[in-house]
């Protein structure tokens, strides 16, 4: 990573939690209503960045989100499997004539349709681990259902949207 | 080695994956007992700060509401006060001066701002601009004027992190005000205006419109502080128990003061308490 880069991608970070626990994490509507914006730092690091340094990040990212909100684990958890499964996904997605370059998952560099396949899938795997955990029991797996669909098309949306603008 | 080196290469994604993963889940498999672990809440130093600075332009918002709750309760006590000083004098009067009233207050009141609190969660936590150094400590009671609000769980010196009653874990030991029924109200994490009163006994008598109030056996939270209302309740013929739900009097929506209970004798009662169950 470029040094210009570095630093875009620590400002995205430093927002987005600031983002993620001052507003998404005490949003006070219905009573379900939680998006996980954050994870946007993670799926747009850049392509070719090593994968321990990857997972470390994203454990980082989790424990932070868990301190401010009370959950001990369950943050780190859900991003650190959602890092791990970025690549393969990646590889999964993306036309195979661009694996071998360096390039920062958007809308812009993937174009719209591999770009919300690769983030759509992500963002409910995301919700569906985090609300899960949450729960800690199936009793509330209505509920989790619930809040996994609302919330990711939430974030999804968010995510999409914020890239219009910002690159 | 080489092959060791060779294998971190190729797999050590992996590897770390697998230990981070397995470390993550130990904590929320263990979460109860680092629950009073200051640094792991948001009573931790640095995220209490961050909450405060946001909570400091925030409340500008809702001081109107807030200014009218307050006057609210200022006339209340303010006409408890007179009624009391009335009765006082009644019985001075009747026992012609010589009458002791002993100093007894168990209960002390520490005024607290909240600086963070959901409800978006099924474990919500609220996070206090009060720690060790007021003499917040965890297991006390959290109210406001209009009731229950929840327990401290962790304490930093300058911050404290309450589950609130909107919380799955959370349990409280209630009783119905007219009858004296004993239950244990939980929340389902469905609406965060309801909770859930179980355990009371099919022979109760339970109405629509009843009070809850708190039972006072947990030397947490003083008798009759209230905690909801009925709405609901129905005698499922499978079960022993009536399914009762009750509105809860304090609105966690606009939480923005409470108090935190602290109990004198709590180490007493509890030692006792420990000492009659063995």
């Amino acid at each position: 990573m470029s040094g210009n880069q570095l630093l875009k991608h620590f400002i995205r970070f430093a927002f987005l939690i600031i983002l993620q626990v001052v507003i998404f994490d005490n949003i006070r509507f219905l009573g379900y209503i939680n998006p996980l914006l954050y994870i946007w730092f993670i799926l747009g690091l850049p392509s070719t960045i090593n994968r321990s340094f990857l997972l470390i990040l994203a454990f980082i990212t989790g424990t932070i989100l868990d301190i401010f909100s009370n959950t001990p684990g369950m943050y780190a958890f859900a991003t650190v499997f959602v890092a791990y499964f970025r690549a393969p996904l990646l590889k999964l997605v993306v036309p195979r004539d661009d694996v071998s370059s360096s390039y920062e998952p958007s809308v812009k560099s993937l174009g719209f349709p591999v770009f919300l396949k690769y983030a759509a899938v992500l963002i409910v795997l995301l919700h569906l681990l985090l609300f899960t955990l949450e729960a800690f029991s199936f009793v509330h797996y209505e509920l989790v259902l619930i809040k996994t669909i609302i919330n990711s098309s939430l974030t999804l949306l968010l995510v999409l949207s914020l890239q219009k603008t910002k690159t | 080695m080489e092959q060791l080196l060779r294998f971190l290469m190729r797999y050590g994604g992996t590897f770390l994956f697998v230990i981070l993963e397995v470390f993550s889940l130990l904590i929320v498999v263990n979460q109860n007992s680092f629950q009073h672990a200051s640094f792991l809440s948001s009573s931790n130093q640095v995220a209490a700060s961050v909450l405060n600075a946001e909570s400091s332009v925030t409340s500008y918002f809702g001081l109107e509401t807030t200014n009218r709750q307050l006057a609210i309760e200022n006339t209340a006590l303010q006409n408890r006060v007179a009624l009391l000083q009335g009765r006082l004098e009644l019985l001075k009067d009747s026992t012609h001066g010589d009458l002791q009233i002993a100093p007894d207050q168990a209960y002390h009141y520490v005024s607290a701002k909240v600086i963070g609190n959901s409800i978006n969660k099924l474990q919500n936590y609220i996070t206090l601009n009060k720690g060790r150094l007021d003499g917040v400590k965890p297991e006390m009671g959290v109210v406001n004027d209009q009731g229950v609000v929840g327990i401290v769980t962790a304490v930093s010196d300058h911050f404290a992190a309450v589950m609130s009653l909107l919380n799955s874990k959370s349990q409280l030991s209630c009783k119905i005000k007219r009858t004296n029924d004993f239950g244990r109200l939980v929340w389902n994490g469905v609406d965060s205006d309801f909770a859930q009163l179980l355990e009371v006994p099919r022979h109760a008598d339970v109405r629509v419109g009843d009070t809850l109030i708190t039972s006072g056996f947990s030397a947490i939270f003083p008798e009759g502080i209230p905690v909801g209302i009925v709405t609901q309740s129905s005698r499922p013929s499978a079960s022993s128990y009536y399914d009762i739900t009750a509105k809860l009097t304090a609105q966690f929506r606009t939480l923005t003061y409470v108090k935190v209970i602290q109990y004198q004798n709590q180490e007493e009662l509890q030692t006792v308490q420990k000492e009659g169950e063995q």
